[in-house]
């Protein structure tokens, strides 16, 4: 894997962060996410709820899940991130009251307390260019999962499908490209002959049109 | 008196005459051209150039007296014949008694043989042998001079009347000759000195008429005050530990010990860097920026997603 330190090689490419701003309070719109009753738990009944969403959840330990995905295939493996993903673009869907035309601020922090709820780690979105990178960090996933999860959750938030692929992986952070098969097969390829992911990814937009 | 000193003094007193003659105008232009106005009978016009040069310039009684002394009747046939072009100067048995300088008008006896008074090079054109040329040939001006230029002058005096003064052939008699018929003009030895060029030279450029390139007779003397400090190639150069500085030559040195004396110690050849630097100016424009940096900034997630999809 590449590492995730920026080379010199990709000094042209603009990194452009959605992590969440520190912003004051009422100097302008920011963005929120409402955090309040996000998670129902139904003592009597002995069920949790997320907000938005009339399927029970689970509350798991990540080492089980973790052995569940080691131990089943990987067709397995990204069925059950697909259907983990799908569950939290539904309830990104919800937050949104336009997805089409949810400014990436909007999106990102929603995405990021959903995720945040699920606990699957923290969401931030990086565009290298015109690649879109999905940066996951203290995510208990594999990448593997984490790539069908993100598809997942955005093909549901917003309708569009992408094919996602981990390009790095950097302690606890991992970067996830959303784009398209044949992109994603040219990145591999480019990771697999030695470049690094920004290399690659700039070399992703020689060919582009 | 050494012959040199001899020769400056016989120099000066020629100096001395072409400078009174060449102040006047030439006389053999008008006295020629009276002599021809004569013979064709125009007796208004010769008064009247008679006085047109006399109105000109003043003449001097003893200037034109040894000139108009020597009546010719070949003259008068034939006017003046006077050689323009040459600067040999002659004057053979003049007399020097002096005469009234408007009788030479008078008379068709008083005839002008200006080929056997003077002949003098180098006309000067003045106003009145311009306007003579009309009526009388070019040829027929007797006397022209013109003043040399470079020869010290002595403040003019009464012209000596020696009985006899041959320039071009026997100098150092002359010289001679001169000293004993005056021996008072000359200064006491220790406070003459030559301020000309060397009087060989001089002399024969009046007689041949060459211009040769005078070296300047004084130099100025060296200002006084602090000196600057010579460089240290300087005084290399005046100790003898350097010589003048040239690559290829100290190369061709080194070889030609090398064929002489092997043995010899080897020669330090220095070689100085002879650098050529490019003048490049540091104020122009080099730079120029074409359009702008293409700015990828989709507002929506939709458009970034749908950008990222399309590489």
């Amino acid at each position: 894997m590449p590492s995730a330190s920026t080379p010199d090689s990709s000094a042209h490419l603009t990194l452009r962060s959605r992590a969440p701003y520190n912003l004051l309070p009422g100097a302008m719109a920011v963005p929120t996410f409402d955090s309040i009753h996000a998670v129902r738990f139904d003592l009597p009944h002995g069920a949790v709820h997320a907000k938005g969403d009339p399927e029970r959840c689970v509350v798991v330990p990540s080492a089980a899940l973790d052995s569940l995905i080691r131990d089943s295939s990987p067709e397995a493996a990204e069925l059950f991130g697909r259907a983990w993903g799908s569950a939290i673009g539904k309830r990104l869907a919800s937050r949104l009251e336009d997805a089409e035309s949810a400014t990436l601020d909007d999106f990102v922090t929603q995405f990021a307390g959903e995720a945040a709820i699920s606990g699957i780690g923290t969401v931030a979105l990086e565009r290298w260019g015109r690649a879109l990178v999905v940066v996951i960090g203290g995510s208990p996933l594999s990448d593997s999962t984490m790539e069908s999860l993100v598809a997942a959750a955005v093909e549901a938030a917003c309708g569009l499908r992408p094919v996602c692929a981990a390009v790095s992986r950097d302690g606890e952070t991992s970067r996830i490209f959303a784009g398209t098969q044949v992109s994603v097969d040219r990145l591999r390829a480019y990771l697999g002959s030695g470049l690094s992911w920004a290399d690659a990814i700039a070399r992703l937009h020689q060919g582009a049109s | 008196m050494t012959p040199v000193q001899k020769i400056a003094r016989l120099e000066a007193v020629l100096a001395r005459i072409l400078a009174r003659a060449g102040s006047r105008p030439p006389l053999g232009a008008t006295r020629g051209e009276a002599l021809a106005l004569r013979q064709t009978g125009e007796p208004e016009k010769v008064t009247q150039a008679h006085s047109e040069s006399l109105g000109a310039t003043e003449i001097d009684p003893s200037v034109l007296a040894p000139t108009e002394s020597r009546p010719t009747d070949e003259a008068t046939r034939a006017g003046v014949r006077g050689a323009s072009s040459e600067t040999d100067i002659k004057w053979s048995s003049l007399p020097p008694a002096p005469a009234p300088a408007p009788d030479f008008i008078d008379g068709s006896a008083n005839a002008f043989d200006g080929a056997d008074a003077m002949e003098a090079s180098v006309p000067v054109e003045t106003a009145s042998s311009v306007s003579a040329a009309d009526a009388v040939r070019a040829d027929d001006r007797a006397v022209s001079v013109v003043p040399l230029r470079g020869v010290e002058s002595i403040p003019p005096s009464d012209p000596p009347a020696p009985s006899e003064l041959e320039f071009g052939t026997e100098e150092t008699g002359l010289a001679q000759e001169f000293e004993a018929s005056h021996p008072s003009d000359q200064p006491p030895d220790s406070s003459r000195r030559l301020l000309g060029p060397d009087p060989e030279e001089q002399i024969a450029r009046i007689a041949f008429g060459k211009e040769t390139e005078q070296p300047p007779c004084h130099t100025p003397p060296p200002e006084s005050g602090r000196m600057l400090a010579g460089s240290d190639s300087d005084l290399e150069l005046e100790l003898g530990t350097k010589s003048s500085f040239d690559p290829f030559e100290a190369r061709v040195d080194d070889h030609a010990d090398d064929d002489e004396d092997a043995s010899s110690a080897p020669t330090s050849t220095r070689l100085v860097v002879l650098e050529t630097r490019a003048s490049i100016p540091s104020d122009g424009d080099v730079a120029e920026v074409i359009g702008s940096l293409p700015r990828h900034s989709p507002e929506t997630f939709l458009q970034a997603l749908r950008s990222s999809m399309s590489l």
